[in-house]
């Protein structure tokens, strides 16, 4: 196992802090505290080489888990070992065995090239001269950075920044990786050759990675197995798939139909989703779609048809929506 | 032994930095020590001229002027630039996190790019005391200091430099409990300066008030330093410098591991 949680909980107790000097110094000796639950008895472990997609709403408590994982904060009780350590030791036994990538936070030198962080990068971890050298040179060609590596940090465009962000985050060849919504802000053509170059690096470096993202998309294309965080407690483990049969309780029915029909007659088979003249999409009990489709096709001029999941970004809004 | 390279990394990326903001870099070196030379330069040309004697408290008028251009040099080199309130931000804003997942200590990596900084200022300092030196060659009639002398003021300087740094460090520890602590590290600038020598020589305090300052590592900061220049101090008082310096090193290493400690454990790596 490459990381194991059990019954990991994390409260938030922050100090009531006062504005300016005084009530500071005032804070130093009473101080109101504030707790906020982030997790509530988290339970699972990763494989090595899995590649989990972490889901939730804003303040789920993704990031909270990242950083307890990362070593960055200390637990409130339970559990968590990474490649069989307690992160929150900060073994230098570790960290030489992990990375983190946070959208919102650079670790770049950001007056400095990309290559002048990563040159102290390979000190700081202690990478190999040649091991170095073939690690920037493929990981670039890859992101399409080549030429990107000698402008300064600050002059670049946000998908090229969180390309050289993650080429600084593998360098030395992570076994686990951290990814702390990396697509967020950037535009879709950069997301998507993140999320292609996520997907060749996972499958052949066999590096067991935890994404968060709200892009749905993300998680599609590269988590086999999702797990997914409601204020702070664990919801769902388990396949894409799985989540779709558990919770994905209707399905959509697209129609193209060979002449005009009253909208008002498919009311009676299931909600209408989207319309216009020759076109339908209904909303139907999982359970009797087939049944549905049947006999839609005996009532209607129907051309075609076809029976399909609602996406799984509905589902996981619907997920929330219930729990609310 | 094979941390050297890490730290001669972190030392040449803060060189490369200082060179992409050269302008603004220099800049404020010329600033914070040649405005204060020249400050001190025409207040002490008046008080000597009005008051018509010649020496005050054993320093002539060009004594007194040597005492500030060593004093502007030394500075430039043993200032901390404040980087405890650079630090203190790091902990509130949550720039800490990125620091604490490296295999390298937060501490090492603060002194060694520091450094970095630090040398390049050096550089300056040296070269603009070169330029002075050939302009005003009278000024310098008794600057005369043994190598040795020369070495143990090296080694001094340096100490005090990670004296002046740990302090700054020390403090912005602070931050894990407090939001603001600038005034903590403004208040230390305070105190060194006024207790390094940089306003006055310290000789112009009560001799007892003058003894406890040996105690403290403020006084070898500065004062002590110039006075190595100067000639005035013994080879064994150099020694029991930098033993007090030493001393304090280790105090306050220790005090800031402690805070360190306890403090991470309130991190809560905001922003991230
Ligand atoms: N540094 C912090 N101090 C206090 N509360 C926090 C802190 N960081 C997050 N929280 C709270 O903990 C909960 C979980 O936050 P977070 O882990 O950042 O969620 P997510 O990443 O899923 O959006 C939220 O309610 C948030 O307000
Ligand atoms: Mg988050």
């Amino acid at each position: 196992m490459a990381i194991e949680v059990k019954n990991l909980t994390k409260t938030y107790k922050s100090h009531k802090k006062e504005p300016g000097f005084s009530g500071s110094l005032k804070s130093l000796f009473h101080r109101e505290v504030i707790e906020k639950n982030a997790l509530t008895s988290i339970d699972f472990s990763i494989g090595n080489g899995e590649f989990v997609g972490l889901i939730g709403e804003n303040g789920a408590g993704k990031t909270t888990l990242i950083k307890i994982l990362s070593g960055i904060i200390f637990p409130t009780s339970g559990t968590a070992e990474v490649l069989g350590y307690k992160p929150w030791e900060r073994k230098n036994a570790l960290k030489k065995q992990f990375s983190v990538v946070m959208g919102q936070k650079n670790q770049l030198w950001w007056d400095l090239p990309a290559y002048d962080s990563f040159l102290l990068l390979k000190e700081i971890y202690e990478v190999e001269e040649k091991q170095f050298k073939k690690i920037v040179s493929e990981l670039s060609e890859i992101l399409d950075m080549k030429d990107k590596l000698y402008t300064q940090v600050r002059k670049l465009s946000l998908g090229e920044r969180m390309k050289a962000e993650l080429i600084a985050a593998l360098l030395h060849s992570p076994k686990v990786l951290y990814l702390d919504e990396p697509t967020i802000g950037l535009d879709v053509l950069a997301q998507e050759s993140i999320r292609k170059f996520l997907k060749t690096y996972n499958s052949q470096a066999k590096t067991t990675i935890i994404l968060t993202s709200h892009y749905m998309d993300d998680i599609e294309t590269l988590c086999k197995r999702v797990i997914i965080l409601d204020k702070g407690i664990l919801q769902f483990d388990g396949s894409l798939e799985g989540v779709i049969k558990k919770y994905a309780n209707e399905k959509v029915i697209s129609a193209t139909l060979g002449n005009k029909v009253e909208l008002e007659k498919f009311t009676n088979f299931g909600t209408i989703l989207n319309s216009n003249e020759l076109q339908v999409e209904i909303k139907v009990e999982r359970k009797n779609s087939t049944k549905i489709a049947s006999e839609l096709l005996n009532n209607f001029p129907i051309v075609d048809i076809t029976i399909k999941d609602i996406s799984i970004e509905e589902i996981i809004k619907n997920i929330f929506r219930e729990s609310k | 032994m094979s941390k050297i390279n890490v730290y001669s990394r972190c030392v040449t990326t803060k060189i490369n930095q200082v060179f992409e903001y050269r302008t603004s870099f220099f800049l404020k070196l010329f600033l914070t020590g040649g405005t204060f030379f020249a400050i001190q330069f025409l207040l002490w040309k008046t008080i000597f001229s009005c008051s018509k004697v010649s020496e005050i408290n054993g320093y002539t008028l060009e004594k007194m002027i040597l005492y500030f251009l060593f004093s502007g040099f030394i500075f430039v080199f043993v200032d901390s630039n404040r980087i405890g309130i650079v630090i203190g931000n790091g902990i509130r804003l949550g720039e800490l996190s990125k620091f604490l997942v490296y295999p390298l200590s937060y501490l090492e990596y603060n002194f060694f790019t520091f450094l970095g900084g630090k040398i390049i200022q050096l550089l300056t300092s040296l070269i603009t005391f070169a330029i002075v030196w050939l302009a005003f060659p009278q000024v310098f009639l008794d600057f005369q200091v043994s190598h040795f002398q020369l070495l143990l003021f090296v080694i001094l300087v340096f100490l005090s430099l990670c004296t002046n740094f740990l302090l700054d460090v020390l403090l912005s520890n602070f931050s894990f409990w407090l939001d603001e602590i600038w005034i903590v590290i403004v208040m230390k600038t305070f105190m060194l300066n006024l207790l390094s020598g940089f306003i006055v020589p310290l000789d112009f305090f009560p001799e007892k008030v003058f003894e406890i300052f040996s105690y403290f590592p403020f006084k070898y900061v500065l004062y002590f330093p110039i006075q190595i220049l100067l000639g005035k101090i013994e080879t064994e008082q150099i020694f029991f410098g930098i033993g007090i310096l030493l001393v304090w090193i280790v105090i306050i290493f220790f005090l800031h591991k402690l805070l360190w400690q306890k403090g991470n454990k309130l991190y809560t790596g905001v922003g991230m």
